[in-house]
């Protein structure tokens, strides 16, 4: 495929809705857990059909795995023109040289312009695979996707810790890229419309595993290091006393949080070293980030940008961590953390 | 046990700037990858263990041989720079096929690299060899034990939130690393000396006898530009909504641009606020 192939992504037409460009389409790998589709997907889902019509083409899902053959319907109000469906019983439990062996096999000769994927740890492990196998490039963690007047693709997506971007353009098909599903919001439901299911015929060789999965380890999600937790609860000077530390306890233990905190918490010893966040501690970067009795210095907010979403309880409501808060709540979180331990017994139970 | 190490020389990301009126790079220090220094300190200690030698492998320009240095300065037994006016601009496809090309020429019972470089985060490289060199692949490892009897290696990788999958491979392997795989190396005084008197070997494309018209890149770059700041989605809305309506507001972008404003209500109600913001983001589900 050279480049030049690329490039022929012919301008808007008229008969587009019947009679869709050559690019062979947009396909997007969707990701399933105990029988659903994950949010991510459907998110997915909508970034490829946008990104679809920008370039005039088709938008194609590929769902593999186990007990799978029903999901393709969840896709109905996205605009999803066809599913590639592969089951196999042998994909039950994952394997990264059975999938890509798939994935291969399900896109074909026929190639598709982009392939897209949410990052996630299994498409982490995925793409570079898939992208590897079928020698093409990988752009990971775009954040902008576009044609140029000429009817060039573009990636755009960030270098050096953010403080560049960098724009990309494919040179053979198919360009493997994967975004970040938080970037990611889901446009107007379309009208509803029929996802043709194709199953392919395709073989698994049982042999093509070179690596086994021989346990799975769960980590404590209380005792889990805060820069792998995807809940941390952070505590500063507004803690107090190292007493106070009991009820935030109680809260992580219901929350399935990682404790967490300031220099300030970690200089006064109500929390160990190893769990200040910080320029001189470590970074997070977890779904929620809950900020108790923290102004939010500098020092302090560097290593939290990484978090999906910030909620903060502060006396103060000029305190810094207000303005990054996704959620801010000005009060006093000696009165507010026992609160909510109090009605989150009432009505849940952790997700995971 | 031959071990090969991919090390890369990058700039310093928490210094660097963008220069908006020259559209280029302000306060440019070059540094090795960390989650490199984490792969050979990882290369080190299994060569430590079970003898062999450790092999640290960097394609970049004539400054790159910095990051070799340092590699055996940390003990690397041997540093190989690849490095030809050819391969300056190349993508990150051609840069694995270069380097597996490299590996091919000897046998190598483990290669390491970094998970993703902290520069460019393609995350590619570790993928790009073992196709290459038809080798199995884990990546993310926190932890690699190594079975030089049965020429086999057990490891972990990260997977969410802390979770562990074990991994059973045969060697040789390639194995992507993550920055928890390994403490830092302080080497002792005599390894640093003995590094100093060490040198490198420099192959170009001729040396390595690579015709670099026979790779096809697959990216090009079109050039650097400022970062245009995040659209942050944020989920503090109207609460007479309910949670359904605030999940298709939340999803349909119209809150996209709000700012995130302060609330402050007695506990009882601040408490249930945060619920319901934990709901409306799927944090917890009600029972
Ligand atoms: C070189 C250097 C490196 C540093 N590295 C780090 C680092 O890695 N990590 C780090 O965190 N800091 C670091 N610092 C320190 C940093 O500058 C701040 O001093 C520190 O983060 C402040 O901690 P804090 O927010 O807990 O305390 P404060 O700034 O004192 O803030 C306490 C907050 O708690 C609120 N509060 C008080 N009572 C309550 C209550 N009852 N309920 C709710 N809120 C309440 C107050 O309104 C205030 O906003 C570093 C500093 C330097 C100079
Ligand atoms: N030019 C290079 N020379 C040596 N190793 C590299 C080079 N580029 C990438 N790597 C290795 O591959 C890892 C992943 O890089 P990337 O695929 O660019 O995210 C890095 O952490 C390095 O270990």
């Amino acid at each position: 495929m050279s480049g030049q192939d690329n490039t022929a992504i012919p301008e808007t037409s008229a008969s587009s809705a019947q009679n869709k460009s050559n690019g062979n389409g947009i396909c997007f790998i969707a990701e399933h857990k105990d029988g659903k589709l994950e949010d991510s997907s459907l998110l997915l889902a909508a970034e490829a059909r946008s990104i679809a019509d920008n370039l005039d083409e088709d938008v194609a899902a590929l769902i593999i795995g186990h007990g799978i053959r029903d999901l393709a319907q969840g896709f109905r109000p996205y605009g999803v023109d066809k599913a590639f469906v592969f089951e196999d019983k042998l994909l039950e439990t994952y394997s990264p040289e059975f999938y890509v062996d798939v994935m291969s096999q399900l896109i074909g000769p026929n190639k598709p312009s982009v392939i897209l994927f949410a990052t996630s740890p299994l498409s982490n492990d995925l793409a570079p695979r898939l992208a590897a196998r079928l020698k093409v490039g990988l752009v990971s963690r775009y954040t902008q996707m576009e044609k140029d007047s000429e009817g060039k693709l573009l990636v755009h997506r960030h270098i050096h810790g953010g403080k560049a971007r960098v724009t990309l353009t494919p040179l053979k098909k198919p360009m493997i890229a994967s975004v970040d599903p938080q970037m990611l919001t889901l446009q107007k439901a379309r009208e509803a419309k029929d996802t043709q299911i194709i199953e392919p015929p395709i073989r698994l060789s049982p042999r093509l595993s070179t690596t086994r999965v021989t346990d799975f380890i769960k980590a404590d999600p209380c005792a889990v290091c805060v820069s792998e937790a995807e809940v941390v609860i952070g505590v500063g000077k507004g803690l107090g006393c190292a007493e106070n530390l009991n009820a935030v306890d109680e809260l992580a233990r219901i929350i399935g949080g990682s404790i967490g905190g300031s220099r300030r918490a970690t200089d006064e010893h109500w929390i160990v070293d190893e769990r200040r966040i910080g320029l001189t501690g470590k970074t997070i970067t977890p779904t929620l980030y809950l900020v108790c009795g923290i102004s939010g210095a500098f020092h302090h907010t560097l290593s939290i940008k990484g978090s999906k979403l910030i909620l903060s309880i502060n006396t103060d409501k000029n305190a810094p961590i207000t303005k990054m808060a996704d959620l801010a709540i000005v009060g006093d979180m000696h009165a507010i953390i026992p609160e909510l331990t109090r009605q989150l017994r009432e009505i849940m139970k952790p997700t995971t | 046990m031959r071990i090969g190490v991919c090390v890369k020389q990058i700039l310093d990301p928490t210094i660097v700037k963008f220069n908006i009126v020259t559209g280029q790079l302000d306060n440019v220090r070059y540094i090795m990858d960390p989650v490199d220094e984490v792969a050979v300190s990882e290369a080190i200690k299994q060569r430590d263990k079970h003898g062999g030698e450790v092999v640290a492998i960097s394609l970049g320009p004539s400054k790159a041989e910095e990051v070799l240095k340092t590699c055996l300065k940390m003990g690397a037994d041997e540093a190989i720079h690849l490095c030809d006016e050819s391969f300056n601009t190349l993508d990150s496809y051609s840069t694995s096929i270069v380097i597996a090309r490299f590996l091919s020429k000897n046998r190598y019972d483990l290669i390491l690299c970094g998970k993703e470089s902290t520069d460019e985060g393609n995350g590619f490289l570790g993928a790009g060899i073992a196709e290459e060199l038809n080798l199995p692949l884990v990546t993310s490892t926190t932890r690699i034990d190594v079975f030089t009897d049965t020429n086999s290696a057990t490891v972990r990788r990260r997977v969410k939130g802390g979770d562990r999958e074990v991994v059973e491979t045969s060697l040789p392997a390639v194995f992507t690393v993550d920055s928890v795989l390994s403490s830092p190396l302080y080497p002792p005084l005599r390894t640093i000396l003995a590094g100093l008197k060490k040198s490198i070997t420099i192959l170009d494309a001729q040396a390595l006898g690579i015709d670099l018209a026979s790779i096809e890149p697959a990216l090009a770059s079109l050039g650097i530009s400022q970062p245009k700041p995040r659209l942050k989605k944020t989920a503090t809305m109207d609460s007479s909504l309910s949670a359904q309506e605030r999940m298709k507001l939340l999803m349909s972008g119209g809150v996209q641009q709000k700012k995130s404003s302060a609330i402050e209500k007695p506990p009882r109600e601040a408490a249930a606020e945060i619920i319901q913001f934990l709901i409306d983001n799927r944090i917890i589900v009600r029972q």
